[in-house]
């Protein structure tokens, strides 16, 4: 018995060694470029650290005064709050009722489902330049054609302070719709057929069967959907930094791009992370209402 | 039965709509590509069709180049996540070790931290180890991975342990048992993890875009971009751009439609882009 243990024990010692060494190499770059960078934010938001001036001074809580004081940074918040709001509910949406639409079977099925989730295996910037033609004021083929079918003046859909963020809303849900139907898909497909056979012998109708089994046997779905359309919206940066610099007059400036400004085009290096810092505060808050008090809906447990 | 059969009429009509909007900009790019460059901003749908946009993109556009460094950048990524999540996964699905809760902790922990926020910081650390305008310089921030480990692990942890008991008795080692148990057992997994990281790595912009400043290291996503330049006071040159925009997706496409299902369920269990 003594020798069993001892074996066993001598077992363990050896695969702790073992597993450690296996891990070692993913170990070293998660901590280096996750969460080496993710404690030096943390850190610099509290520092005056420019490109300019090599010195890195301490800085308290200054930062986070101009921070809130900074009236760019707000408008920048306000933006991004302003376009989440508007989108997210209407990604789900559509992603839902796309899901809807394609779950039963249909000719061309195929070709539908690939012409709405090809945006996700296309190289997006090629396609932003594509939108930005199709936007542009004169020669643009929306305006064109809005004209032509019903007289509308042109409108300035990226150059115009009232309509730029619209304008990245439509981008944003071309992109976003097909990867959102992905999920409900495989949502609606785990639902079991016998529900709806019996709620057809108990004569339900179509809407009935959508609001009391379809949709409530979706809500683990939606939570997952829901945060990545959040946390995918706040960090909205690649058609912004394409199409419009955060212009006219910052009127597109989402904070992750002001903060990407900060930090690349200003070498502001403290101010950015003090920024970073109050929007990964918002992100993980809502990462950790879905990871761990939704834990069951995730495919992670052990 | 007939009120049936108006239903699908109504929803193959409106998937038909649907699929023709979210179509269009790639329809567009599709119709500019093959039309004369001076022709394109005019609203006109005449027949007219020519090749020079393709040639623009092949001959002055440095496509070979960008297409170098965009492989390079794309399998040098896949190669070292497959190693480095092939490592991890075993060890987490099948050793028992000191530490297993805390190793668990650190990949929820890389799950969970968003990775734009770490632009700047990652930005300064690749600064100071000197691999700024290097490839290495971007990849090194890809090559643990979080989501290879987990996809791995899951399919690991479904192989009977007398399989591998079975191996080492026949004298496999540690690397055999991997490369002829459990790398041809997961190959499924292995397929969509890669798609998953082929596709982002292929289109990935911004921090590509961040690390490589000269011109020769530059890869395809950031050669789209530098197209809005070309044209100089002319504005961006819109035929060109689409006719490398189609060059550049092709061959995403042509695995997409081939391996649909793959495509779709290896986006669905990754979660991630």
């Amino acid at each position: 018995m003594t020798a069993w243990t001892q074996l066993k024990r001598k077992k363990y010692r050896r695969d702790t060694v073992k597993a450690w060494a296996l891990f070692a190499p993913s170990l070293i770059f998660m901590t280096l470029f996750t969460f080496y960078p993710f404690v030096n934010t943390f850190v610099l938001s509290f520092y005056k650290k420019k490109l300019s001036s090599k010195a890195t001074v301490f800085n308290g809580l200054k930062n986070y005064e101009r921070a809130f004081a900074d009236p760019i940074f707000n408008k920048s918040v306000s933006n991004t709050v302003s376009f989440a709001l508007a989108v997210i509910p209407l990604a789900l949406i559509l992603g839902l009722t796309l899901a809807l639409l394609l779950n039963k079977k249909i000719p061309g099925r195929t070709i539908f489902r690939a012409s709405v989730f090809y945006p996700n295996i296309s190289p997006m910037v090629g396609f932003y330049l594509v939108w930005m033609y199709l936007m542009a004021n004169d020669i643009g083929y929306i305006n064109r054609l809005l004209h032509a079918l019903f007289g509308i003046m042109p409108v300035r859909w990226l150059s115009d302070p009232d309509t730029v963020l619209i304008s990245i809303g439509i981008i944003y849900l071309w992109r976003e719709s097909g990867y959102m139907m992905l999920f409900y898909l495989s949502g609606l497909q785990s639902i079991d057929e016998t529900y709806y056979e019996a709620a057809t012998l108990d004569g339900a109708n179509e809407w009935q069967k959508f609001s009391r089994i379809t949709f409530p046997l979706l809500m683990p779905t939606t939570v997952y959907t829901l945060t990545l359309s959040i946390t995918g919206s706040v960090q909205l940066i690649d058609p912004i930094a394409i199409l419009t610099s955060g212009g006219p007059n910052n009127s597109s400036t989402m904070v992750m791009f002001y903060i990407y400004r900060k930090a690349f085009t200003d070498f502001d290096y403290g101010m950015a992370s003090t920024y970073s810092v109050l929007l990964l505060i918002v992100l993980l808050t809502v990462i950790c209402i879905q990871h761990f008090g939704m834990d069951r809906f995730t495919h992670y447990e052990s | 039965m007939k009120k049936k059969t108006i239903l699908t009429g109504i929803r193959f009509v409106s998937l038909v709509l649907i699929s023709i909007i979210w179509a269009l900009p790639l329809l567009w790019a599709l119709w500019s590509a093959v039309r004369p460059s001076n022709m394109v901003t005019k609203f006109d749908f005449t027949l007219v069709f020519s090749l020079e946009n393709f040639r623009y993109v092949f001959e002055l556009w440095d496509f070979f180049m960008y297409l170098k460094n965009s492989l390079i950048l794309t399998f040098g990524v896949l190669a070292v996540q497959l190693i480095t999540a092939t490592m991890g996964a075993y060890a987490l699905a099948r050793l028992n070790f000191a530490g297993k809760k805390f190793a668990q902790f650190i990949i929820m922990a890389h799950v969970v931290i968003p990775g734009g926020v770490l632009l700047m910081s990652n930005y300064l650390t690749v600064k100071s180890f000197g691999l700024l305008d290097r490839h290495l310089g971007v990849m090194i921030i890809y090559f643990g991975s979080s989501t290879g480990i987990l996809l791995l692990r899951q399919c690991y942890k479904t192989i009977p342990q007398a399989l591998e008991d079975a191996a080492n008795i026949d004298g496999c080692n540690l690397l055999q048992s991997l490369w002829y148990l459990y790398i041809p057992c997961c190959k499924t997994a292995y397929l969509s993890f890669s798609i998953v990281s082929i596709n982002f790595h292929w289109n990935n912009y911004l921090w590509p875009n961040v690390i490589l400043n000269t011109q020769s290291k530059r890869s395809l996503p950031i050669g789209l971009a530098l197209l809005t330049k070309v044209g100089g006071d002319a504005g961006p040159q819109w035929a060109y751009a689409s006719a490398a925009t189609i060059v550049v997706l092709t061959p995403l496409m042509i695995l997409f439609l081939i391996f649909q299902r793959q495509f779709m369920n290896s986006f669905i269990s990754s979660g991630v882009k």
